[in-house]
């Protein structure tokens, strides 16, 4: 499986009005009270259509999305990322979005780069366009993080033979034919793994976009521990 | 002969066996396999020996030892079975729990949801209290 190659110029063009107008914008969120609003706030003025799915938090986040223009899903219970993830992109499809853009709840991504991922799509030459870490500039983040991830990337490269620079980066971008084509199974965290499998097994064409994630403490607080990795790892070998 | 510990035993694997049979009505072969094995598991209990001259015909050494890891693979069989259970589960609660989500999908003022809304279990007011959802579907359920 090949990666589609970037245009650059392509990617620093404003996107056309309708590529927008036709993205959604899926967002799961557990917990984020504190930051979701800002949040919600900074990606509506990117883009019209955004889909919160509320996963069953027990702080203020159902009251805080219900305060913004955003499309609002409930699980009653807690189910993990992955099933907040299907659950919005599902939603999005019955909505007819053209192009799916998932992105996190905690701040930690910059919603100026969404135009860059969907116009990554709108020629019609990927079907997938995967937010990137390690390209370009790079992100700055922590040592240990920097080679757990590169790990996670030789073991991606292996069981699924894709090319890619980054995995377990949420930012993403898929056309409506690859959100209706991947049908996330793994609830919690493996999710980002079955994406890229999916990728490999049926042929999708991808592309990487390089995009900055900010580590802030919060984030750093609310996000993944390291040693969850040794979690996703168990959840892939069960299912 | 039958000793006091001997006749605990087989009421055990009787109970053990009725409760399973129980289970597995309609299941045909696992009911043949079942009685099967009980029939053996008591032919143990009263004829020590026959474990120990079936063992020596597999080459496993004591009877004992036959019993021991044919426990074990049962275990494990039976262990394999349940996460299977438990995974089709958790996919059944995760489809029931999406579809809730769907049908009470809030779109913003003017906007169609991708859903619809038969159902009225969705309430700011509820966030945080998970079982005030459950509650609801249950009420309303008992109203219909």
């Amino acid at each position: 499986m090949s990666c589609v190659p970037l245009d650059r110029r392509e990617l620093a063009a404003e996107p056309h009005d309708e590529v927008l107008a036709n993205t959604w914008v899926v967002i799961p969120a557990y917990n984020e009270g504190p930051v979701l609003a800002e949040v919600l706030r900074r990606v509506l003025r990117v883009c019209p259509n955004v889909v919160v799915v509320d996963d069953g938090s027990t702080d203020e986040t159902l009251q805080i999305a219900a305060g913004e223009p955003v499309h609002l899903l409930r699980h009653l219970i807690n189910l993990g990322q992955g099933a907040a993830l299907q659950t919005g992109i599902s939603y999005a499809l019955r909505c007819g979005a053209r192009w799916i853009v998932t992105f996190d709840a905690d701040g930690q991504m910059d919603e100026k780069e969404i135009p860059a991922l969907c116009r990554a799509l709108a020629h019609g030459d990927a079907e997938v366009a995967l937010g990137t870490r390690f390209a370009g500039q790079g992100t700055p983040m922590p040592a240990l993080r920097r080679l757990v991830l590169r790990m996670a990337v030789v073991f991606t490269r292996l069981t699924t033979g894709l090319p890619v620079s980054d995995t377990h980066n949420g930012f993403r971008a898929l056309s409506r034919a690859a959100g209706q084509r991947i049908r996330l199974r793994q609830n919690r965290m493996a999710h980002a793994s079955e994406i890229l499998q999916a990728i490999a097994r049926q042929r999708l064409r991808f592309t990487e976009v390089p995009v900055s994630i900010r580590y802030t403490d919060y984030s750093m607080a609310k996000g993944q521990s390291l040693l969850n990795s040794f979690n996703i790892l168990w959840e892939l070998l069960l299912h | 002969m039958i000793t006091l510990f001997k006749a605990i035993l087989l009421v055990a694997l009787a109970v053990l066996a009725y409760l399973a049979l129980f289970q597995l009505r309609g299941r045909w072969l696992q009911r043949a396999l079942g009685i099967a094995l009980g029939l053996l598991l008591a032919a143990f209990i009263v004829v020590p020996e026959m474990a120990n001259a079936a063992s020596q015909l597999v080459g496993v050494g004591r009877g004992a030892d036959l019993v021991f890891y044919l426990s074990h693979i049962l275990g494990a069989y039976f262990a394999i079975r349940i996460f299977q259970r438990q995974v089709r589960l958790e996919e059944q609660l995760t489809d029931l729990v999406r579809a809730i989500s769907h049908l009470e999908a809030r779109a913003p003022d003017g906007a169609e949801t991708g859903g619809s809304t038969r159902l009225r279990i969705f309430s700011t007011h509820a966030a945080g209290d998970q079982a005030n959802g459950i509650k609801e579907i249950q009420r309303q359920a008992r109203s219909a």
